[in-house]
């Protein structure tokens, strides 16, 4: 029965939805008290019921009721019950139906928010209005193509279990956090977008930001979680691969950034209002291309777009109806601006340069994603562009992004370039001698690539922390007023230092090892000890024991694994990491080669952890902004 | 023009993509190409009995990924029946039932004929992954030895068969 209850509360919550746009339009007519009441109602019954249909999904996950085909196809008698419950969001239909509870979630958060006032009152009605649309839009999509609630006859006896591959607690909360980051955009969005057609003013910049905040802390949070757990489980040992899904989550990650930065313009300064409100169109509309056409493959391959064309054309139509809606909304009521008298240098015009290499970064990680498909188009060659491509392409706009950084903060509103270059020359001076001690003295000279990165990895760390450092002996609120700033940019900083050491000065090794037998990679030394057999709850393992020895003293032992789950799956490797925060040292176990060898693979990784460090830096800062600056929000 | 600029990229990329939706399948390099299959053990539809990658070697053979639920498939399926009819080319095919169900796989073969010497069900897909394979209908040519010779995505015809798969499968033979 649980299946049914949850087809009926998914069908309410499209009622729900839809009166919820209704609501706004000016077609039914209320004063604008009651009408806020209702919208508000509605906006929480929405929410309710999309909450009640997961907990009907939940509830036949956890009861074992294969004659759901989305249970049956994604779970098993013996699958532990976290993951069971991970399972709600392990596939198409019920990652779907997760990020409508998330978007509900945050029109909720929206609704019962303190934030408005009367003069903005008709802002909260008319973004309640879009994202009740933007909801029903996708219920209709889930109910028409993907219901998790379709019933099988007859029913499978058992399960055909999650992916091996989701059974992994970071990746178990993955999904979660990543869609809430995705869609939390559609806040901001919504919010442009009622301000477009309403007063067409600076006053949603405010508010927008607080969910612009939010959801790039949550993207951040999501992309470091998927960089780790490849790092971890996908047994290679590399941390990002430019796949199409990482891709689709860094693109929004970007334009958010860039948001998030412009809307603090268009709050103090009430300018670039056009600009912001078309940065928070082409967030959440690459938040739309990320979480479906990599969802139903269409970026990874055209092919499986098309093996269900049903989905894709719905997907597809609907970011043309969202997108290019919001789009006109953008052209029609984008207002003839007046000729900006911008400096140079000043804080304003130096926070829009970085806007615009962050969006020059996303633009051309999107021309490397969906280049395959143009290439093909033309001359029906399908060939991958690859991390060369993004590896090399991404420093164009990141050079000069990381050096406007630091010179941003030093800036200031309306200012002019020469107290700046006072301010600044000598932190540079240190950032330049520091990044050539350490790139020529301690790591010793690789590329100049790899001395740039230092530097302005250093550059920006240390632009960032001044400000802090400034204010040490200052008042309280003076202090913290540039925390969330400082960590931010330390994080960033820290997390580019990281990706420079690492990928410069990493060593990896594929070798043959038997027991007993050692291998030296850089300075280290990694020894095979043993290989056990061990069984878990529903996999066998093959258990490695490594010594790793530096300067032959023993620094760490690893216990590599390779899995192979009842189910039938292909084998899963479990690296074994040694790691501090200066280095990382990796082995994954490969085949058996018969006879006690074994194909291996060996890395030592120095200042790898930086690189999921710098993340957590960074959502602390925003944290703080969110938590901690509220009290004094008034005086920022 | 600066307010429509957003609108007009849009549409571009609406198009491209809506385009790249209908566009024909076409040859994807598989990095598989020239690589032993991977191992695998499969159930055949239908029966109790399964098979390993092991138990094919020997001929030149085509593995064929297909589904019911798969358009490209219905339009390749004649000529899959022509092509194991045709006592010259001679080569037998495998097919691979990938997420489907038994039943529905069944029916089809019922209705529109059985090409394949042996049928083997993945109703999960877990060996389609090690396949490779991005969507069906693919189809790998084997040869004797079990060493994925060549990769074909997107429903097969007599002609892509002829340009494609002939020359390989006349130079094995030689």
């Amino acid at each position: 029965m649980a299946a049914e209850f949850g087809q009926l509360f998914l069908i309410s919550a499209l009622a729900a939805s839809l009166m919820q746009f209704f609501l706004g339009l000016n077609i039914i007519s209320l004063d604008q008290t009651n009408r806020e009441i209702l919208i508000t109602r509605f906006t929480s019954i929405h929410c309710l019921t999309v909450f009640l249909a997961m907990l009907c999904l939940g509830y036949s996950f956890l009861t074992d009721d294969f004659s759901v085909l989305y249970v049956a196809l994604n779970s098993h008698t013996n699958l532990p019950v976290p993951y069971k419950v991970a399972a709600l969001w392990g596939a198409h239909e019920g990652s779907l139906l997760l990020w409508i509870l998330l978007l509900s979630l945050w029109g909720t958060s929206l609704a019962y928010s303190k934030k408005f006032f009367d003069h903005t009152l008709v802002l909260k009605i008319s973004s309640l209005s879009i994202l009740g649309l933007v909801s029903f839009g996708f219920i209709l999509f889930i109910i028409y193509t993907s219901n998790p609630f379709e019933r099988i006859y007859p029913f499978p006896e058992q399960g055909q279990s999650l992916n091996p591959l989701l059974q992994d607690p970071a990746l178990a909360i993955h999904p979660p956090i990543l869609y809430a980051g995705y869609v939390g955009l559609a806040v901001p969005f919504a919010l442009a977008l009622a301000s477009l057609m309403s007063s067409n003013d600076y006053h949603w910049a405010g508010l927008a930001r607080i969910w612009a905040i939010n959801s790039w802390l949550f993207l951040t949070g999501g992309i470091a979680l998927g960089s780790w757990w490849a790092y971890y489980e996908l047994g290679w040992g590399g941390w990002w691969f430019w796949d199409p899904v990482e891709n689709a989550s860094l693109m929004p990650w970007l334009v958010a950034t860039a948001l998030v930065h412009s809307l603090i313009v268009t709050e103090k300064k009430q300018i670039f209002n056009g600009f912001s409100a078309l940065l928070a169109i082409i967030a959440f509309s690459l938040s739309l291309l990320g979480t479906f056409l990599v969802r139903s493959g269409v970026l990874i391959s055209v092919h499986s777009f098309a093996s269900d064309p049903e989905r894709g054309l719905f997907i597809l139509m609907l970011i043309g109806f969202f997108t290019g809606g919001a789009l006109i909304i953008y052209a029609l009521n984008q207002k003839r601006s007046k000729p900006l008298n911008l400096n140079l240098w000043s804080r304003e015009s130096l926070l829009l340069l970085n806007n615009v290499f962050l969006c020059s970064a996303a633009g051309l990680i999107m021309i490397g994603t969906l280049y395959p498909l143009v290439l093909e188009l033309v001359n029906s060659e399908k060939i991958s562009v690859g991390p060369p491509y993004f590896n090399f392409v991404i420093l164009f706009p990141f050079i000069p992004l990381m050096l406007f950084i630091g010179v941003a903060v030093f800036s200031s509103w309306s200012g002019t370039g020469k107290k700046l270059l006072v301010n600044i020359n000598r932190l540079a001076l240190l950032s330049i001698v520091m990044g050539l001690i350490t790139s020529y003295l301690i790591l010793g000279y690789e590329t100049p690539t790899a001395t740039l990165g230092i530097i302005l990895a250093l550059w920006t760390i240390f632009t960032g922390a001044m400000p802090v450092i400034k204010n040490l002996g200052s008042q309280t609120h003076q202090l913290i007023k540039n925390l969330p700033m400082a960590l931010a940019h330390i994080g960033l900083g820290l997390t580019v230092l990281g990706i420079t050491v690492t990928s410069s000065y990493g060593i990896t090794f594929d070798d043959t090892l038997g027991f007993g037998q050692s291998k030296q990679v850089g300075s280290y030394e990694f020894k095979l000890i043993t290989i056990e057999d061990r069984a878990g709850p529903n996999f066998k393992a093959k258990v490695a024991t490594v010594d790793i020895f530096s300067n032959n003293k023993k620094v760490g032992t690893v216990f590599p694994e390779k899995r192979t789950y009842d189910s039938a799956a292909p084998s899963m490797t479990e690296a074994g990491i040694d790691s501090n925060l200066f280095r990382d040292l990796f082995v994954a176990l490969g085949e058996d080669l018969g006879g006690g060898v074994w194909s291996m693979h060996l890395q030592f990784k120095p200042l790898l952890r930086l690189i999921w460090l710098g993340p957590f830096i960074m959502i602390l800062g925003g944290l703080f902004r969110l938590f901690l600056l509220k009290p004094f929000s008034r005086e920022i | 023009m600066k307010r429509i600029l957003p609108i007009i990229i849009f549409i571009g990329l609406f198009a491209f993509l809506a385009k790249s939706l209908f566009q024909p399948q076409t040859n994807i390099p598989s990095p598989l190409i020239g690589q032993s299959m991977p191992a695998f053990s499969l159930g055949e539809l239908n029966t109790d009995t399964s098979l390993t990658d092991k138990d094919i070697l020997g001929t030149i053979s085509l593995i064929n990924v297909w589904a019911t639920w798969c358009v490209g498939c219905e339009r390749e399926h004649d000529f899959l029946i022509e092509l194991a009819g045709n006592q010259s080319i001679d080569i037998p095919i495998i097919g691979i039932n990938w997420k489907d169900r038994d039943d529905l796989a069944l029916r089809w073969l019922s209705q529109r004929g059985n090409p394949y010497i042996v049928v083997l069900s993945d109703p999960i897909g877990k060996t389609a992954i090690d396949f490779g394979v991005y969507g069906a209908p693919e189809t790998f040519l084997i040869d004797e030895q079990g060493v994925i010779r060549y990769k074909h995505i997107g429903p097969l015809n007599r002609e892509n068969f002829a340009r494609n798969f002939m020359p390989i499968i006349r130079d094995l033979r030689r």
